[in-house]
């Protein structure tokens, strides 16, 4: 009963959210990476983009696509300023904590105060935005492309995917090539020898928070044509996004991009054959299995 | 021989932590452990405490094979060790933390009363000098009674072997004369210790028989005056300076 | 029992009965306020429970709400499909809820930090999934309305306030219990395992059998008090085992303050009227709430009991 042009349409669909989950993954998994810190607010941010390039949109009359990576990098100074306010302090006192215990302190606070924060940028987006959802308009979405084999895909959907690629690929060189990026893989390594080398490695939180959130927002402003965006559509995304980051290894960059791409694969399977209502469950029940299998990830943990 | 430990060897990824390391100790007397810094002496304490399983060799104890056991296994057939960045249960009090050992090696539903246990927790805690501190919590503790914490919370186990991790590192000469004291006084009540120290004044002090190791591998075995002579310890600390003195 | 030895039982008794004697009169304030009550009671249960997992023995589970969902959902179904008493069913739905602690709690052993986080939310999130697709079971993600009522024999426990001094006589006894585990040898073998749990091994601490031991002891009075839950509202769904609802009950004992056992009772009742406060401002409700997480995680991150004890510390001099 199964056609393989559904099987490979929902895989296609699937590597296209895939790369969603890929560019939400990678934020959270930098954060961990160069902060140790499990930003549980990760999924407003990519709320918030899909809702400020909803507004700009409204706002400027322009398209989404083009107006997303200004909502982006937005979110981006929301996330530096967040750092500023809240995060490094909290950031000191967790690398200042003295035995496991206190480290499990500080780390409770930080998750307890980034969900917190999650709560009041959900009920933010409820009072500014309104509870329905809202679809973005793009000219893109009527568009229809014909593949060989017989797939139509809207130009929207291809242009989300190639949007998020492209991000990923410009992430992943920027941190290869560049001084900061090279400071950031550094950070990560090693903070105390990163600052002895003379790296500003609060400069180095505030780049890495800018560009895990602007990522967020980019992949919620890029989704925002395909399916509708509402305020708790971050909630919805944000246990998947550790899934990712767990499944590629905690901190490891390149990980969470194939991780994320591998549950987005799964989904559209498990959605072909467990039926749309276990679809939610394909991404857990990867987890399971890294977590008992491999739970340092499919690329080992810690590295950039 | 209470413990032997018989060519054991750890690796870790490409790295050989210790490597067919093999030694005897006999009951009842201190131990000596030496090496310059990475030389493999913690990972070998927690191989012989269950820490680590080795990737060869055997450990066993009063003549029982260890090898493999797990560290709360091993803690109740009476090795306890301290630890070289010393970690009491900062969160609990001073009291409380000499009693958590005495409930898990007495009983914890039955089997000691509790008025049995608070006098048996005081007793430790007069030994090792820090009776005046029951009731302050673990985290208010200076370094060196945090140190004499961790020995009394490991002799309310009521150990046959005692194993040191640096017991005077980071401390004052008066503290680390304290903590000698002690060590010396478990040698009268017939403790068997082994101790991993640095400090050579300590070593000299204390200790009755040594190893030495370097790069994993033993180097040299034997009394403290012997060692002291051994050209090939000389050289494995050149480059750090060999303290008689402390 | 358990290490809760007789003295212990003695040297606390007296704040039990005080607690008693004060909470009873609290039906004449009203209905609405009785329902309060009876929330923060419920709540009391389930924020405690999870202080024993996360406060106590260090280990943070963000799905303690599918614990508190399967013992509704059991107490539930035993009650309306086989005809099994409610006080049976709550027991039973307690049970089942710890066996699932047990089969959460086993895997989970080599867990620590945010692994151990997320695989626990994890496991709510595919609780409720379970809920909602079982539809045969448990009638999908309508839920199930009309539960049967506790049967009070003469007394009518529909009544709220005759329900009140059910439940006030079930949380004092289910407090109490987890009060004076805290207090005793367990108790301090739970702390002595957050502290440091290598520490703990090396003076002999079966490690695993503790934390297992702290997950089926939270998992099962979280089953009760959603039993109590179910046949007190009479109306259940599997929206009870959502990440929202985990949270809820995580930010009741933290911001009461982890580790103290009072503070998360603190915490529910602090949390449950704000949210019954709030609930005329509709929208902006949860702006407070979530900003009063933030500012309690940044400047008092150990919670209203700990603030308070701090000022109590201060007067004192």
């Amino acid at each position: 009963m199964l056609s393989t042009s559904l099987l490979v349409e929902q895989m296609l669909l699937g590597l296209m959210m895939g790369g969603i989950y890929a560019a939400i993954g990678v934020g959270l998994t930098m954060i961990f990476g160069v902060m140790k810190l499990s930003n549980f607010a990760h999924g407003e941010f990519y709320m918030l983009g899909a809702f400020l390039t909803y507004t700009l949109v409204s706002a400027l009359g322009s398209d989404p696509y083009v107006v997303a990576p200004l909502a982006a990098v937005a979110v981006g100074f929301l996330g530096i300023i967040l750092n500023k306010l809240v995060f490094l302090s909290l950031y000191r006192e967790l690398r200042e904590a003295k035995g496991a215990a206190a480290f499990f302190f500080q780390d409770l606070r930080f998750i307890m105060l980034t969900i917190g924060l999650s709560i009041l940028f959900v009920d933010l987006a409820l009072v500014i935005w309104g509870p329905i959802p809202i679809a973005i308009p793009s000219a893109l979405t009527s568009h229809i492309i014909k593949l060989p084999g017989g797939f139509s895909f809207s130009l929207a959907r291809i242009m989300t995917f190639f949007m998020a690629l492209a991000s990923l690929s410009i992430l992943y060189t920027f941190l290869k090539a560049t001084k900061t990026g090279k400071a950031i893989r550094a950070t990560a390594q090693n903070p105390s020898a990163a600052a002895l080398v003379g790296i500003d490695t609060y400069r180095i939180y505030d780049v890495t928070m800018l560009i895990s959130t602007a990522l967020a927002a980019l992949a919620g402003g890029i989704l925002g044509p395909i399916y509708n965006v509402y305020p708790t559509m971050g909630l919805d995304v944000v246990a998947k996004a550790f899934v990712v980051v767990i499944t590629g290894g905690m901190g490891n960059i390149v990980g969470s991009i194939l991780a994320g791409f591998l549950i987005g694969l799964a989904e559209g399977l498990g959605g072909v054959f467990l039926g749309t209502e276990y679809r939610q469950v394909v991404a857990f029940v990867i987890m399971i299995l890294v977590l008992w299998f491999r739970p340092q990830g499919i690329l080992g943990g810690r590295r950039s | 021989m209470i413990l032997e430990v018989n060519n054991v060897t750890k690796r870790f990824g490409g790295l050989v932590a210790v490597d067919d390391v093999t030694f005897s100790v006999k009951e009842g007397e201190i131990f000596g452990i030496i090496g310059p810094n990475g030389a493999g002496k913690t990972t070998l304490f927690n191989v012989i405490t269950g820490f680590y399983k080795p990737d060869r060799g055997r450990v066993l104890f009063q003549g029982n094979e260890i090898t493999g056991k797990k560290p709360n296994e091993i803690a109740k057939m009476g090795i306890l060790r301290t630890w070289q960045i010393v970690r009491p249960f900062l969160g609990m009090k001073v009291i409380d933390n000499v009693l958590v050992p005495i409930y898990v090696k007495k009983g914890i539903v039955r089997g000691i009363t509790e008025s049995e246990a608070i006098e048996r927790a005081n007793e430790i805690l007069e030994f090792v000098g820090l009776a005046h501190r029951r009731d302050f919590l673990a985290e208010a503790l200076p370094q060196g009674e945090r140190k004499r914490l961790e020995i009394a919370r490991a002799l309310a186990s009521e150990p046959k072997l005692l194993m040191l991790d640096e017991p005077a590192g980071g401390l004052t000469p008066t503290e680390m004369d304290e903590v000698m004291d002690v060590v010396r006084r478990l040698r009268e009540s017939g403790m068997t210790t082994v101790v991993i120290e640095h400090n050579m004044r300590v070593i000299m002090g204390i200790c009755e028989r040594i190893i030495v190791l370097n790069f994993g591998r033993k180097i040299a075995e034997g009394t403290p005056e012997e060692i002291g002579r051994n050209e090939e310890v000389i050289k494995a600390y050149l480059g750090e300076r060999f303290h008689v003195g402390g | 029992m358990l290490g809760i030895t007789k003295d212990l039982v003695i040297k606390d008794l007296k704040y039990y009965v005080l607690a008693f004697i004060l909470l009873l009169p609290l039906p004449l304030a009203g209905d609405y306020v009785t329902h309060i009550a009876i929330m923060i009671m419920l709540y009391s249960i389930t924020a405690a429970s999870l202080d024993i997992l996360v406060g106590y023995t260090g280990r943070l589970s963000l799905g303690h709400a599918a614990f508190y969902a399967i013992g509704a959902y059991t107490s539930t179904l035993l009650s309306m499909n086989l005809n099994v008493s409610p006080w049976i069913g709550i027991l039973i739905g307690g049970i089942l809820a710890s066996s699932f602690g047990l089969i959460l709690g086993i895997p989970s052993l080599k867990l620590k930090g945010p692994y151990l986080a997320i695989s626990t939310l994890g496991f709510g999130v595919i609780v409720q999934l379970m809920l909602i697709n079982l539809d045969w079971l448990t009638r999908g993600p309508i839920g199930i309305p009309n539960i049967p009522p506790l049967p009070g024999g003469p007394i009518d426990l529909r009544i709220k306030s005759s329900f009140y001094y059910i439940a006030l006589i079930l949380t004092l006894l289910s407090i109490s219990f987890l009060h004076l585990l805290t207090k005793s040898r367990i108790g301090k073998i739970l702390v002595s395992i957050r502290e440091d749990e290598d520490a703990a091994l090396s003076i002999g601490v079966n490690v695993p059998f503790f934390k297992i031991f702290a997950f089926i002891i939270a998992t099962f009075f979280a089953g009760l008090s959603g039993g109590l839950y179910a046949h007190y509202i009479r109306y259940i769904s599997p929206a009870m085992s959502a990440l929202s609802e985990s949270i809820n009950i995580l930010s009741m004992t933290i911001i009461g303050g982890f580790g103290t056992l009072i503070g998360p009772l603190m915490g529910a009742a602090l949390l449950t009227i704000l949210q019954e406060v709030l609930r005329p401002y509709l929208e902006y409700r949860y702006l407070i709430y979530g900003g009063l997480i933030v500012i309690v995680m940044k400047f008092f991150p150990s919670g209203i009991y700990g603030l308070l004890q701090f000022i109590i510390r201060k007067v004192r001099g």
